[in-house]
């Protein structure tokens, strides 16, 4: 699978809570997540400090390419509430969701979705990952990719979503620690379409092998 | 002047060449009593008082290379079968003493080379001689001359010229009384020069320094000069000659000679005699050199001694920073040179570089300076972050440390403070006890508190890293033992609060996030104690009981203690922060929530918190757009929150719709108590009657707001509630609501005009078929559900 096939990087990232909630994402990801590999940086807000958020831009291609909506706990003030990103054929939505009421829940979410008239909503509050379809649109939270202390969670599983995307079509992998080591599993969705869990736990390693294999 | 020196040399060299023209002339014809009377006259010329030194040494340099003629013309005349013995007595007729001993050097070295005599013997007869010249420069010269000359005649271990009564020992002894000599005549040099001014007459001296230098040479070449002989003849020999003479210049090229010129094993062997020497050099020597170059030197075989010499080279050292006459910069660099080495030979021992940073300490507050020099600075600077750099977290066993940190300027303080807080991230040490948080608190004391020589206000985006760092530094607490983990908190907590407001902006929610971490380890921690309780102990021969693994004693703090301390350290930064404090409270209320049903009194403090948040939005905040993000928190926290019994939630829930219904602007007031309605669908607490009335307050505000068609998008998100809670079975929202609620806001777009299509406008009409859509594909999928609502 090389960058081309798969179209555009996108790193979708949230809940950090740096520096008020933990320290750092953990050394797993570090490695993994390093300046100018993707295209696209979207984080839907509690990044936290000024410090993150730069951090964060730097793992764009460029600044521009980078985009934040305002958590609950950020203290960068100037960012607005909702924001929306074309990337391929898909709009995307982004919001932290502390402000749609139940938390989480996807009804409520999908009214911001049409509010936003957008083919995907990004959310996070939740610390919990997770890309569903509703009514045919899909709604994507990235976790925390800290696994930092929430009120509403209190599992430390720490992870973020890159999305390779290509026209009208999305490959999602989703990484998530789990203890030591992380997870990866991945997800292909289309535009209008329905979404497919294409492998349940890909191990980074064996992923590599893949690869090697193709070759 | 300068044109003087040039004329007089230029003379002098016209009558040296003329003169070893003669004698070269004479020598081809045999006529060597010819000969000699002109290098006799050729060397006249170095009986003159005119030259500097500089001008002396190129005459002397003309000469050298006729005598280099003359002496292997001396080794032809052998061959004619010339007594070398006859020729040594000869040239001693020559009237001036330095053309007579010149020449009896060149010929005496012939003398040695045919074997015709004994080394020792010459030599010996040649040293007696040339103290017949005591005139500084022309002395200096003469010996030189003889240095040089007997280069390669000296006895020594395996040579030629070794035998039963000559061997290195004659060598070095000849050698260490000629040091001495020119030693002497190159200090009384300061006192016979022509020279008036000081510096000139340094100037002068130093330009001879080499000639001197050059029997520390001669001894280093010495292939017999064993470790035994240095250390028993050589050393002593060389410190007392230095030590009687007193003299500054002296001492220091010549103890640098030394160090630079023997081997550095045969220091370590004589280390101590060498300290003990060095320590007794003349006050004003420039010591730091000497001692940086000696440990550059130790650096590279201290390893090799069995034991360490640290020690006794720190017990010098503090000799000579009594001793010296030197600044406190020199000694400072002195202690760097001394912490490289230390780190370098013996990392090891934390207890060394501690005693250095001790020393230091000391040498700065006997300095009494009211402020040290920029240079001083820089070298504290490099006295802290060499361990730092090298040692990493191990500083923090040095107690020393930050006492010397307090020495420097306050930003540079801050500087090396934020750089361990840095390691400490980067080691992931947990701050598991009293000890390390004591000791780490003290180590970053400069980025705790204000300071009084603080001059100016650190700038903000520094002081913001800074914050954020101790901020985090926080997380690293934690001791399983809850009890000791609560008095770690406390520490901090202590230092935290002693902060001011302004660093309480940074450090207080990562302390207050790490207390609701802390109450959830002791949540569980209760509950497996009740639980524990309860099954025990008839229920133990069960087979089918719970294995609940180890049960922790239960800790002496309670979950109402810790909720009290949150609730006291927000009220002291309600007033600088009060958004940050409404969502901590917010937070804590969420806390409350997960645990609540463990103590009675929880629910008090919820209650309270939640309508102290309700009192920072009323009384600290004004900007109606952060107005309108608190409040939404706010309701929409309270509207998940299970924690209170009716009559409590009903009281803030209206209180808090009040609030909405407050907002100074009016869509404001709709957006909110769309979010707001979430309070009367409560799990626990519906209340139809609320719901209905916030809806209809909603509708009545975003019908009069329609004169602004952006205001659509109101009564469209009211739509989008409808079809939630109709979803969601709540039977106040019934299929007629959604129905006139879409027939309405047809009306309403029917009645916009082309030129009122702006973008928000179009945004809002396409939020509305979006919304349509989404129920036309409900109803598909769901008939029965919504068979009532008409979607076109």
């Amino acid at each position: 699978m090389s960058a081309h096939q798969l179209g555009e990087f996108v790193l979708v990232i949230g809940d950090l809570n740096i520096p008020h909630r933990e320290i750092e994402i953990p050394d797993k990801f570090k490695d993994l997540l390093l300046p100018n590999k993707m295209q696209y940086v979207l984080c839907p807000g509690n990044f936290g400090s000024k410090e993150t958020m730069e951090w964060l831009q730097s793992l764009g291609s460029a600044k521009s390419n980078s985009h934040f909506v305002k958590g609950d706990f950020d203290e960068v003030t100037t960012l607005p509430e909702t924001k929306t990103v074309q990337i391929g054929n898909f709009k995307i939505g982004l919001i932290h969701g502390h402000q749609v009421v139940p938390w989480g829940d996807l009804e409520s979410l999908s009214s911001v979705q049409r509010e936003l008239d957008c083919d995907i909503l990004v959310s996070g509050q939740t610390h919990k990952n997770q890309i569903s379809t509703y009514d045919g649109k899909y709604f994507i939270n990235p976790g925390s990719a800290t696994g930092c202390y929430s009120a509403l969670n209190s599992s430390s599983t720490a992870s973020f979503i890159l999305m390779a995307v290509q026209g009208d079509n999305v490959t999602a992998f989703i990484y998530e620690t789990k203890g030591e080591d992380f997870n990866v599993s991945r997800i292909d969705f289309t535009k209008n379409g329905e979404s497919h869990k294409v492998e349940a736990e890909v191990k980074p390693s064996e992923e590599t092998k893949d690869d090697d294999d193709d070759e | 002047m300068e044109a003087d020196q040039e004329r007089y040399l230029e003379e002098a060299v016209t009558v040296v060449r003329e003169q070893a023209y003669f004698m070269k002339q004479n020598l081809d014809q045999n006529s060597l009593r010819e000969a000699l009377k002109h290098s006799s006259n050729m060397l006249q010329e170095l009986r003159t008082d005119l030259l500097s030194p500089r001008n002396y040494f190129s005459l002397y340099m003309t000469v050298f290379d006729e005598l280099i003629f003359l002496e292997s013309h001396f080794l032809e005349e052998r061959k004619n079968g010339r007594k070398m013995a006859d020729l040594y007595e000869s040239v001693q007729h020559a009237s001036h003493i330095i053309p007579r001993l010149y020449l009896m050097i060149t010929v005496g070295s012939a003398y040695i080379k045919t074997k015709e005599a004994k080394a020792s013997y010459v030599l010996k007869d040649l040293l007696d001689m040339v103290k017949g010249v005591q005139h500084p420069i022309r002395g200096l010269f003469l010996r030189f001359y003889m240095l040089k000359t007997m280069k390669d005649l000296l006895p020594d271990r395996d040579n030629e010229f070794e035998d039963d009564e000559n061997d290195v020992t004659d060598s070095i002894e000849f050698i260490l009384r000629n040091f001495k000599e020119m030693n002497r005549l190159w200090i009384r040099l300061q006192y016979m020069s022509s020279q008036k001014d000081d510096y000139k007459k340094e100037e002068e001296r130093e330009e001879l320094k080499t000639t001197v230098g050059e029997n520390i040479e001669r001894l280093r070449n010495l292939e017999g000069l064993t470790a035994d002989l240095y250390q028993k003849q050589v050393l002593p020999n060389i410190l007392e000659t230095l030590i009687v003479c007193e003299d500054v210049m002296s001492h220091q090229f010549l103890i640098e000679c030394v160090i630079n010129s023997f081997p550095d094993e045969y220091h370590l062997l004589t280390l101590q005699p060498l300290l003990e020497g060095i320590s007794k050099l003349h006050k004003d020597v420039d010591i730091k050199t000497t001692i940086i170059t000696l440990l550059d030197r130790l650096s590279e075989v201290a390893g090799t001694s069995e034991v360490s010499i640290f020690k006794v080279v720190q017990k010098y050292v503090e000799e000579v920073f009594i001793r010296f006459n030197s600044k406190i910069e020199s000694n400072l660099v002195i202690q760097v040179s001394l912490l490289n080495f230390a780190i370098k030979c013996y990392p090891g021992e934390l207890e060394y570089i501690n005693s250095i940073l001790e020393s230091s300490v000391n040498l700065i507050k006997k300095s009494r300076l009211e402020k040290l020099s920029p240079e001083s600075m820089r070298l504290l600077v490099k006295l802290l972050s060499i361990p730092l750099d090298t040692l990493s977290l191990k500083i923090l066993e040095m107690p020393q440390y930050p006492q010397l940190l307090k020495y420097m300027a306050y930003g540079g303080r801050r500087t090396v403070s934020l750089r361990i807080v840095k390691a400490v991230f980067k080691s992931k040490r947990k701050l598991d006890n009293q000890d390390i948080i004591n000791q780490l608190l003290s180590f970053i004391e400069p980025l705790l508190k204000d300071d009084e020589e603080m001059e100016e206000e650190p700038e903000s985006y520094e002081f913001e890293e800074e914050q954020q760092s101790v901020s985090k530094l926080i997380h690293l607490i934690y001791n399983e033992d809850l009890d000791v983990y609560y008095e770690l908190l406390q520490l901090i907590k202590k230092e935290i609060t002693q902060g001011g407001e302004k660093r309480m902006r940074y450090t207080l929610p990562s302390f207050i996030f790490n207390l609701f971490k802390y109450i959830y380890l002791l949540d569980d921690c209760i509950s497996l104690n009740s639980k524990a309780e309860a099954g025990s102990p008839t229920d133990v021969y069960e087979e089918e009981v719970e294995d609940l693994g180890p049960i922790p004693k239960l800790p002496s703090v309670t979950i109402p203690k810790v909720f009290n301390q949150i609730n006291e350290l927000l009220q002291e930064i309600t007033t600088p922060y009060p958004d940050i404090t409404l969502r901590l409270y917010c937070q804590a209320a969420q806390v409350i929530d997960r645990v609540y049903n463990k103590e009675e009194q929880l629910e008090e403090f919820a209650y309270d918190f939640i309508s102290d948040s309700l009192t920072v939005f009323q009384d600290e905040l004004s900007d109606s757009d952060e107005k309108l993000r608190a409040i939404k928190l706010i309701v929409s926290t309270l509207s998940h929150l299970e924690c209170f019994d009716q009559q409590n939630y009903e009281t803030l829930s209206d209180n808090a719709a009040q609030y909405c219904n407050k907002l100074l602007k009016k869509p404001d007031q709709c957006d909110s108590l769309i979010v707001a309605s979430h309070m009367f669908v409560h799990k626990k607490y519906e209340n139809g009657e609320s719901l209905r009335k916030c809806f209809a307050r909603c509708l009545k505000i975003a019908n009069s707001a329609m004169k602004d068609p952006e205001n659509l998008s109101l009564l469209i998100r009211i739509l989008n509630k409808y079809i939630n809670y109709f979803m969601t079975g709540v039977e106040q929202i019934t299929a007629g609501d959604i129905n006139k609620l879409i027939e309405l806001i047809n009306e309403h777009i029917k009645q916009i005009t082309e030129d009122g299509k702006r973008d928000k406008v179009k945004a809002c009409i396409k939020f509305f078929e979006n919304t349509i859509e989404a129920l036309r594909k409900k109803k598909k999928e769901n008939q029965a559900t919504f068979e009532n609502i008409i979607v076109e």
